[in-house]
Formats: structure tokens, sequence, C-alpha cells
């Protein structure tokens, strides 16, 4: 597991494509960071963190799913997969080494732009609140690791990069840019009365609306969500809610994994 | 102001801890003004009272010292009647269970409270039916279970640097007209300051936060509300800064709405002003509901996620707004843009029929449909000469930039060096 991990990092931040990840973040992170000097207030929840969070939301999900699809597929069109089952490698040691090296260089270059863009920031004469900048913080790290592994578990189940990049933009549209069209069309057709916990369920469905859900409700602004909502967001502020996020984070990874190993036993098989 | 707040708490906190526990005066207090005649300036020594007083004449009552009023039944604590009673210096607790009970009940007129500071289970002050009483530098502690200062039917009173926390509803006035409200600071409670059918009330200068409301105005006519702070009534799913409820030519200038839920929330009210108030941070900036006939001007919109949203009204003048987040130009160098600013009340008209749409507020894909969805002009809320600057400046609250340079740093050099590590052929 340890090598996977050691040479996805390796030939991941050896990639030319990893550099230009890295002028992307620094450039988006900037100009957000630049635009803050415009707004007149930075504490909580204003419209410019709804925007910026809103840009991470966008960008962020499409471009972990697409990455972690490739590094699976890449390996089943190259061949490379082939090669590896024949070793005496267990494919869950395979798949964590995969996600494991991803991760690592994925956050790696993000907080390394975001440490840039907010030097640039603070260079033009801007000021933020620390504790906003580490919650949009490890909001982006939250979006980039759990869309790198439901990437891994789409790069488990094709076998060209051709289908990994469709079914990648597929779930980024799904998931990001209609869920609530596609929510309200479906509760539109249930009773009346369960419409407030099938959107509970949704929201733990969709881990962009979870960690969204959660970044209003840190930066003090869950009451927004209305009545409904009150208890899940008590309970999501409440110091104990640290162990809701490590039970999601685990029972997320556990899903995907498990999903992963199946797809890719199942291909060994054959 | 919150400097002031904070020693003046400092030092009731102070009297109270030091006050000597079991300093039992001679005498009962209430024998001492049966015998005073009227004018005269009775001084009690310092020492706790446990026993109720009724005063009924024109009489002036003053703590030298450390001086405790305490009850526990189900009368008031202290109970003014008459005219002209002057209450001085005291502290009253109220530690009774009785629903409807206070630590000072008043009626009468003429009276004038001043530097007490009073506990209560139940209601801090009642004014019933009373006139030209004047509650200053005064401060009350609750349990949630009745109001600060309640008043019932009571005409021309002034109630002036009173700080009020933990009850239910900070000054609440019940047909109560021509009161003034200066200057007083209500925090964790219920609504801080709360009008039902009372009119031409003034509120200057108060402070209201961290309530679920922090003012309220409901079937009421002709209340100034200026140069008010309402900030962070954000704790609760219904809060607001202030909510004007079917209230009738009421004006609101000058104050500041910071971070609430929604700034000013306007439901069936007409012929109400909203002008030159900072409105910044809220979730929602301004809603209308079901409201006609209001108008909105020289306001600034600084930061706030949605700045107004309005379903069922029409007729609301919004014209010569500031909205920080508009694309705004100006060709005749007027000071006020070209482009129009609109509403939209998608997100409203989506989440009345079913709140618990609400989840998706600001959701990236909510945005999507509804610019996709337009909704048609005359649902729109315009804004036909946005001005192009705020006419009130913003302060920032920012960290300070060592420990963000810091931050930057050890972003930079963690993850540098878990980079090199990473390229390292073993």
């Amino acid at each position: 597991m340890w090598n996977i991990w050691r040479s996805e990092l390796r030939m991941t931040v050896r990639q030319r494509s990893y550099y230009s990840f890295l002028v992307l973040w620094v450039v988006v992170l900037s100009l957000l960071f630049l635009l803050q000097s415009s707004a007149p207030s930075l504490t909580g929840y204003t419209n410019m963190t709804g925007t910026i969070v809103n840009v991470a939301l966008y960008i962020i999900p499409l471009f972990m799913l697409i990455i972690g699809s490739f590094s699976i597929a890449n390996e089943m069109e190259s061949g490379q997969w082939r090669l590896l089952s024949t070793y005496p490698l267990s494919t869950i040691s395979y798949i964590a080494g995969k996600i494991g090296g991803q991760f690592t260089a994925q956050a790696i270059v993000f907080t390394f732009s975001y440490g840039i863009s907010l030097a640039i920031g603070l260079i033009s004469g801007n000021g933020f609140s620390g504790e906003w900048l580490l919650s949009i913080y490890f909001f982006s790290i939250s979006l980039i690791f759990f869309f790198l592994i439901l990437g891994i578990t789409v790069g488990c189940f094709v076998s060209t990069r051709w289908q990994a990049l469709s079914i990648s933009v597929i779930i980024w549209f799904f998931l990001i840019m209609i869920w609530p069209t596609a929510l309200i069309g479906v509760l539109g057709n249930v009773p009346y009365t369960w419409i407030a916990p099938l959107m509970k369920i949704a929201i733990f469905s969709n881990p962009a609306e979870f960690l969204r859900v959660s970044l209003v409700v840190s930066l003090d602004g869950g009451a927004v969500f209305g009545q409904s909502y009150d208890s899940l967001v008590t309970s999501l502020k409440a110091p104990s809610a640290i162990y809701v996020y490590i039970l999601y984070g685990i029972g997320y990874l556990t899903i995907t994994v498990l999903c992963s190993v199946l797809l890719l036993e199942r291909r060994k098989r054959r | 102001m919150a400097m002031k707040m904070t020693n003046y708490i400092i030092i009731i906190l102070a009297l109270w801890l030091g006050m000597p526990a079991a300093a039992g005066a001679a005498g009962s207090l209430q024998s001492k003004i049966d015998k005073a005649p009227k004018g005269a300036v009775i001084e009690i020594e310092q020492g706790v009272y446990e026993e109720t007083i009724k005063i009924s004449k024109p009489i002036v009552l003053e703590g030298k010292g450390n001086v405790l009023l305490r009850s526990c039944g189900s009368e008031p604590t202290v109970s003014l009647n008459g005219k002209g009673v002057t209450l001085r210096n005291i502290h009253v607790e109220y530690c009774g269970d009785e629903g409807e009970s206070s630590g000072i009940y008043v009626s009468g007129s003429n009276h004038i409270l001043e530097g007490l500071s009073i506990k209560t289970k139940r209601f801090g002050v009642r004014l019933d039916n009373a006139a030209e009483v004047i509650i200053r530098d005064t401060w009350i502690n609750g349990s949630k279970k009745g109001n600060g200062i309640d008043l019932w039917q009571s005409k021309q009173n002034s109630i002036e640097n009173v700080v009020v926390s933990n009850v239910s509803d900070g000054l609440y006035l019940e047909r109560s007209n021509g009161n003034t409200l200066r200057e007083n600071h209500i925090q964790n409670s219920r609504y801080g300051i709360h009008l039902m059918f009372s009119d031409d009330n003034l509120l200057y200068e108060n402070v209201s936060s961290n309530n679920s409301t922090g003012s309220m105005v409901m079937e009421a006519t002709g209340t100034v509300i200026k140069n008010n702070k309402f900030s962070y009534n954000n704790k609760n799913v219904n809060a607001q800064g202030l909510l004007l409820y079917k209230a009738f030519d009421t004006d609101v200038r000058g104050n500041e709405f910071i971070s609430n839920r929604v700034g000013i929330f306007i439901e069936e009210a007409e012929e109400n002003k909203v002008e030159s108030n900072k409105i910044m941070d809220n979730f929602i900036g301004v809603q209308f509901k079901k409201a006609n006939g209001n108008s909105a001007a020289e306001n600034n919109f600084i930061g706030n996620v949605n700045d107004a949203q309005a379903i069922e009204s029409s007729d609301n003048r919004m014209d010569g707004n500031f909205w920080d987040a508009s694309s705004k130009v100006d060709a005749n160098g007027n000071g006020i843009s070209e482009i129009a600013f609109t509403a939209d009340p998608y997100f409203l008209t989506l989440t009345a029929d079913v709140p618990e749409y609400q989840l998706f507020f600001q959701s990236p894909g909510l945005i999507l449909l509804q610019n996709m969805l337009k909704s048609p002009t005359d649902k729109l809320l315009i804004d036909s000469a946005p001005l192009m600057d705020m006419t009130m400046k913003a302060e920032k609250e920012k960290s300070s930039s060592i420990t963000l340079w810091i931050m930057s740093s050890v972003m930079v050099l963690t993850s540098l060096s878990l980079f090199i590590l990473g390229r390292k052929r073993r």
C-alpha cells in the first residue's frame, strides 16, 4: 500500500498537468482574495463568502472527479493495471494507495496555492479574518477529499479515459448543478410529509451539500435554513458534531472503497 | 458603548459579591416608610432586607452602600403608587414564582427609578397605568420567564440607559403611547424591544443584540426608530433585526442592522419609511411580505448574502439605495447608477410553499435555476436609481497581519517540503 501511495504521489507531482493545477488554484484563489478588498466586511457568512464557496463548489468537485477517475483509467488503458494484477498485491491496498497518493498530492498543491494566494492578498494590502480563511480552507480540502475518492470509484468501472471524463462530468452536473432542481422535481411528487425526512437524507447522500451546510453552520448561519433543520443545525453546531463529521467521512470512505474493490475484483476475474 | 456597559456590569457584580450576607437591619423598612412625612428622604443603611414594601406617597428612598431588598412571595418586592416616589441606588431581588409578579411594580405618575439593579425570576419592572415615570441607569437580569420592563397602558414614560439580559422581552410596551426608550442595551432575550398596539413611541440609540429578534413593532402607528443598533440576532430560525408587523407610519432612520438572519422584515405593514440605515452582513437584508406602500431610500446594503426579497408586495418605493453587489454605471456623473437593481423573489416564492427548500439557500444549483427561471418583472423589487457610493463608512474586523503571514508561510513551507519529499526517488 505504501509503495503504491509513494509511487502515485511521485508520479502525480512529476506530471506537467500537476503544475497547471498549481497555476489554476493560484489564479483563482488570488482573484477571489483580491475581490475581498472591495468587500467592506469579512467576518461570518457574507455575500463574498457565498461567492467564494460557490466558485469552490463549481470547480473543485469537477477537477477532483476527473483527476481521481483518470488516475485509475489511465492505468487501465496503458495496461499497467494488468501488470500490477500479477503482483501479490491486494486490491484494497491498491485502492488505498491510490487514494492516499492522489489526496496527498492534491492537498499539497492546494495548500501551497492557498498560502501563495494569501500572501499575494496580504501584499496587496487586504485584511482577512483568520477563522474565516481556515473555514474556507478546510471546506475546500474536504471537497477535494470526498470528490477524489468518488472519482477513484468512477475510475474503477470505466475502461477508457474518455468514459471516465464523461461519467465524471455527468456526476458533477448532477450533484452540483442540478441537484436542487432534481430534488424539487422528485419531491414534488411525494406526499408533503415526506419532504422533510427525504431532504435530510439528501443532505447526507451528497457530500457537496453536506459540506456546504456544515460550512454555513460553522460560520453561524444555520438559522437561515429554517425551522425544519433546527435540530440538525443545533446538533452540527455542538462540540460533539466532530464525531458526526468523522463518522460521515469514514462511512463515505468505506462505501466508496468497498464499491471500488468489488468492481476491480470483478474485473480481475474476467 | 460596549466598554461602558461591561464596566457597569462588573461594578454591579462586584457590589453583589461584596455584600455582607446576613446584615439584617433593625425595624422593618415598611414601618419607617409609613412613619415618614411627604417629601421625606429615607436613607437605607447597608444590608439585606427580606421584605416587600409598598410606597404611595412622594418620598425618596435611597440606599447607602449596598442595600438589597429581597422577597420570594407572590407580591412584588417593591410596589409604587401615587405620585413622585424616587428609588435610588438599591438592589432588588424577586425570587418568587408568581406568574405575573415582578421586582418592582409601578403605577401612578412622576416616579423616578435610578441606579437600581434588579434580579428577578419573573418580571423586572412592571408599569401598570403609569405615566411620566423615569427609569434610568438600571441593570436587570432575569431568568427568561418574564419581561425586563413591562408597560401596560402607560404613557409618556422614559427609559434610559437600562441594561437588560436573560429575560423574555427586554422592553415590552402594550397599549402604551408616547414613551421614550433611549440608550438601552438588551441581550440574550427573546425580543429586545417589543411594541404592541402602542403608538408614537420613540426608540433612540438602543442596542439590541443576540436576541431572537432585535425589535418587534406590531400594530403600532408613528413609531420612530432612530440610531439604534440591531446585531447578531441570528440564532433563531425566525430571527431578525427589526420586524414591522402591521405597523403603520414607522420612521426607521440611521440604524445599523448587522449580522442578523434578516435585517428588516416588513410584513403586512404600510406607509413605513426606512432611510439611511446601514444593513450589513445579514443573510437577507430586507424582506417584504404582503407589505405595500413602504419606502426605503439612502440605505447602505453591504455584504448581505441576499440584499432584498419581496413576495406578494407591490408599490414599495426602493429608489436611491446603495447595493454593494449590484453592477453600477454612472454615465452622467450624478452619483446615481444607470443600471437598475432588481431583486428576484424566486427563492422566497419557492420556500413559501415548501419551507424545507430553505436548505437550498445560496446553493450553486439553485442560483443556476433562479437565473434560468427569471420571475416576471412585476414581481421584482426594483431600485431604478441605485447610488454609486456608500453614504457611510463600514469598518472591517480583521486578524493581525502577522498571524496571517504565519498562516501563509506555514502552508507554503509544509506543502513545499511534502512536495520535495514526494518527488524524491526513495
